[in-house]
């Protein structure tokens, strides 16, 4: 199917290519609905985002001059050209169409048929090659509704996919790399709450020792269809604007848009908040602990202003949590700490 | 990451949920150790790890014998607590070694890390003892070593004092079952045919050789010459009788003697070691210390040490500070203050604590006998003028008798062939009119010895014919008693200085070590 003429391509591409060379060292992975972000060191300089979609046009050489034009990145085959990587976000404005996800809830989306190609290319962009003995720890969901078969595919093709990078591939659950990131002076005891754009997950950690971990098929996304939907927009861009610019869930909405997107934030929480509730009073192999845990929220569906305060009292003034909570806390820097977290592991395992 | 299923399901299950909380508890306690997130990530994980992996290799080895099982002990163990316990000492076993592994090998800079951790401080203390574990484990042999040195020496020592007890116990118990033989080491010699007579004289004893450092005499008699040394000339009277009555003497020069008429045994009351073949070192060093100290101080004439050598110290003509305030008489009169009259011999010897039975060695017994009689026979003694310390020391000051004890009682003088002087009537009694009370009493047995009795009646009658009461005439005498001593001390030939410390040293304790039977004067 693809034109596998990468030289004129990889020509390109070279002079905005991130990944160095070759790497040494551990590296940590956020494969995330939305982003894909690489951290190789403890600091926000160190990491690397882009973004996780990518924009199909019908290939032409008016269309491909446009794009070397620009020093855009972008694959083509006998049919299209590809743009992908944060320069999708360009070009599907510039086109004004919506950008296309390789996954969707979280996992590799099925209906796309270029997804996972293009995944390894965005890999590519901003994770260099390894010398086969590099650890790297990339983030994965956890089991939840509707996700359980699809894991083992989306864990299996990523780690066939890194270990061909070079690196010694392992996944690790995206809420318990938040713990990592955010708990070290808890060592490593609390929840991991990430909310990412295709879902939430949920980790809770016991010294570093995941004892229950799930997720819910609620994130980002989820919102912004749904908003999108009930008021009737063509797409989602004015939606995500609005989210991304101007939403703060602490205030009144003013509008019928930051209601509805009110409404669904409060729905997504409700949901993680009600399911895990149910899943500590389902466990039975919980350690016993005699101090209240803290949980750290993370993730860019948690970046509007105001959510870690909505959290906070929907968590509260629900009834008695079955544990006794410390203090609900946002990670340091929500975007990156997934990836923090997974570079942590990674590390941790680095002799 | 490295934490399977099984860990997972079994990180809540580590016996109990208060072993989950004390496992949980210790290790962040350790883990405080670590600043860096991976570190502290990497520390927890492996513990968690390596503490599952000896649960299950506990739980394995446990339940793989038959007999534990069949005894039920692996629940037994599990309920009474040791299997936490054991789970426990391996998990800070564990924690130690990581700690070892991960923390930074320079130990500058191990020790800025441990400094500015927030471990507590038992915990810190706890991983520097591990840090220094071949340090202890060095310092712990040593105390057991030393431990094992000190109860094997307490063993032997104890042993030797077992011995020791034990014969006493039975030299005892042979002398209560043969009260006619109840003088030590006497009854050998009195049933060898030894018998007093009380007109005997020794036969002529004469010197046959004379070495560098030894003189042997006739009878078998050594002496040993290596201590020998000098003090002043003898010079003392007589306090002739009349009518029964003490003459006064005044200060003639004409009834000054020079030459002994007597002898005093004594008993040195140094530490005594067990007589036994593994102590001569031990026993000679006290003895060579004991003579230094008679010399030093010329306490005596003669020591007798424990294996029967006979040492002369103080020479015969010159007088030892043996006997200080005493009293004795025989046929020709009173002597007071012996150390001029009298010749002092020393056995090397100790009495019990409860008891004045004095412990003379079967040595010592015929090395004292044939002592006396060369001294006998060299100065004309008479059997009369054989006595011990105990019956002729006095002390002015309360006028009682038996300030010292030694020889108070049962002395073997039918062993030395001399007549029992404790039948004898003292003079310092009969004389002086002193007296005994209580604890003298107490401390000779229950009652004083025999001669008292007759002395205490002739003072008496002494004083009746005097026609005054007898705490009259011992007020008397006891003032005739300090002008006798003080023309005794007037009487030696050294110039007055030497008199004097003569005279301070007289009733000092003759031995290095404590006399518990003597009275400081």
């Amino acid at each position: 199917m693809e034109d596998r003429n990468q030289a004129n391509a990889n020509k390109v591409e070279a002079p905005k290519n991130e990944a160095s060379n070759i790497k040494t060292g551990a590296v940590g992975l956020d494969i995330g609905t939305s982003r894909i972000v690489m951290a190789d060191g403890a600091a926000q300089k160190d990491t690397r985002t882009q973004l996780n979609a990518f924009v199909a046009v019908p290939s032409s050489e008016m269309a491909e001059n446009v794009l070397k034009h620009k020093n855009m990145v972008y694959e083509r085959n006998c049919k299209n050209l590809y743009v992908y990587g944060n320069d999708s976000n360009f070009f599907a404005s510039f086109l004004n169409v919506e950008a296309r996800r390789p996954m969707r809830d979280g996992l590799l989306n099925a209906q796309e048929e270029m997804s996972n190609h293009i995944m390894q290319l965005i890999i590519q962009r901003i994770v260099p090659r390894g010398r086969g003995k590099e650890m790297l720890y990339f983030s994965v969901p956890g089991k939840g509704e509707g996700v359980n078969g699809k894991l083992v595919y989306h864990e299996a093709m990523l780690r066939n996919f890194l270990q061909t990078l070079g690196y010694n591939a392992r996944s690790i659950n995206e809420g318990q790399a938040v713990v990592f990131s955010e708990l070290q002076e808890e060592n490593f005891t609390g929840i991991g709450i990430s909310f990412g754009g295709g879902m939430c997950n949920v980790s809770v950690s016991f010294m570093s020792m995941p004892m229950i971990t799930f997720s819910i098929p609620k994130g980002g996304d989820y919102i912004d269809r749904n908003v999108t939907e009930v008021l009737g927009e063509a797409n989602s861009t004015k939606v995500r604007l609005e989210k991304e610019e101007n939403l703060d869930l602490s205030r009144q909405p003013k509008d019928d848009l930051s209601r509805a997107l009110h409404i669904y934030y409060e729905d997504m929480m409700q949901t993680l908040i009600e399911r895990l509730r149910a899943e500590f009073r389902a466990s039975s192999q919980l350690p016993k602990i005699d101090r209240p845990m803290p949980i750290v929220l993370a993730g860019g569906t948690a970046k509007p202003a105001g959510f870690l305060q909505k959290f906070d009292s929907m968590l509260r003034s629900g009834g008695e949590f079955p544990i006794e909570v410390s203090d609900v806390r946002m990670a340091k820097d929500p975007l990156t700490a997934t990836a923090n977290g997974c570079y942590i592991a990674a590390l941790s395992e680095t002799k | 990451m490295t934490a399977t299923k099984a860990q997972i399901s079994s990180v809540s299950q580590l016996t109990t949920a208060e072993a989950t909380l004390f496992y949980s508890k210790t290790v962040e306690r350790y883990a405080s150790f670590f600043d860096r997130p991976e570190q502290r990530l990497r520390f927890l994980n492996n513990t968690l790890a390596h503490q599952l992996a000896c649960k299950e290799k506990l739980d394995h080895a446990l339940e793989s014998h038959s007999l534990i099982k069949r005894l039920g002990l692996y629940e037994r163990l599990k309920n009474a607590g040791f299997y936490d316990r054991l789970l426990d000492l391996w998990l800070h076993r564990h924690i130690c070694r990581e700690l070892q592994d991960l923390l930074p090998s320079a130990s500058k800079e191990r020790r800025h890390l441990l400094q500015r951790s927030k471990a507590t401080f038992a915990t810190q203390l706890l991983f520097r003892c591990y840090e220094m574990r071949r340090l202890l484990y060095g310092a712990a042999v040593a105390a057991c070593v030393v431990a094992l040195l000190g109860c094997g020496y307490t063993a032997v020592w104890s042993a030797r004092r077992v011995n020791t007890y034990l014969a006493s116990r039975r030299q005892t118990e042979r002398r209560l079952a043969n009260p006619a033989g109840n003088r030590n080491n006497a009854a050998v010699a009195a049933e060898s045919g030894v018998k007093h007579m009380p007109d005997y004289r020794p036969e002529k004893v004469w010197l046959v050789e004379q070495q560098g450092n030894y003189e042997r005499y006739s009878n078998g008699a050594r002496i040993l010459t290596d201590y020998e040394t000098g003090n002043h000339t003898r010079g003392y009277v007589v306090l002739p009788r009349n009518q029964g009555m003490l003459v006064k003497t005044g200060s003639g020069e004409q009834s000054i003697r020079r030459h002994p008429v007597g002898i005093v045994y004594h008993t040195s009351e140094s530490d005594m070691l067990p007589f036994t073949p593994d102590n001569n070192a031990s026993i000679e060093v006290h003895t060579r210390g004991l003579l230094e100290y008679v010399r030093k101080n010329k306490s005596y004439n003669y020591v007798i040490d424990r294996f029967g050598q006979v040492y002369r110290i103080v020479r015969d003509a010159d007088a030892a500070h043996h006997a200080g305030n005493s009293v004795w008489s025989d046929a020709e009169g009173v002597y007071v203050g012996l150390n001029e009259s009298f010749l002092g011999v020393c056995f090397e010897t100790n009495s019990e604590s409860d008891s004045l039975d004095e412990q003379l060695t079967e040595a010592q017994l015929v090395a004292g006998r044939l002592l006396t009689q060369v001294l006998r026979s060299r100065h004309n003694i008479s059997d009369a003028g054989c006595v011990t310390h105990g019956l002729v020391s006095v002390n002015p000051s309360n006028m009682l008798i038996c300030y010292h004890h030694d020889w108070a009682r049962n002395f073997p003088f039918e062993a030395f062939g001399l007549s029992d002087k404790y039948k004898v009537a003292p003079a310092s009694v009969s004389e002086f009119g002193f007296t005994y009370d209580e604890e003298i009493m107490e401390k000779l047995g229950g009652d004083v010895w025999p001669g008292v009795k007759v002395a205490e009646e002739e003072f008496h009658s002494r004083a009746e014919k005097l026609n005054v009461t007898p705490e009259e005439m011992r007020r008397r005498m006891r003032e005739r008693y300090r002008e006798e001593m003080n023309l005794t001390l007037r009487l030696r030939t050294t110039h007055p200085a030497e008199a004097e410390t003569s005279r301070q040293t007289d009733d000092s304790p003759p031995a290095p070590a404590s006399r518990p039977n003597a009275r400081q004067t």
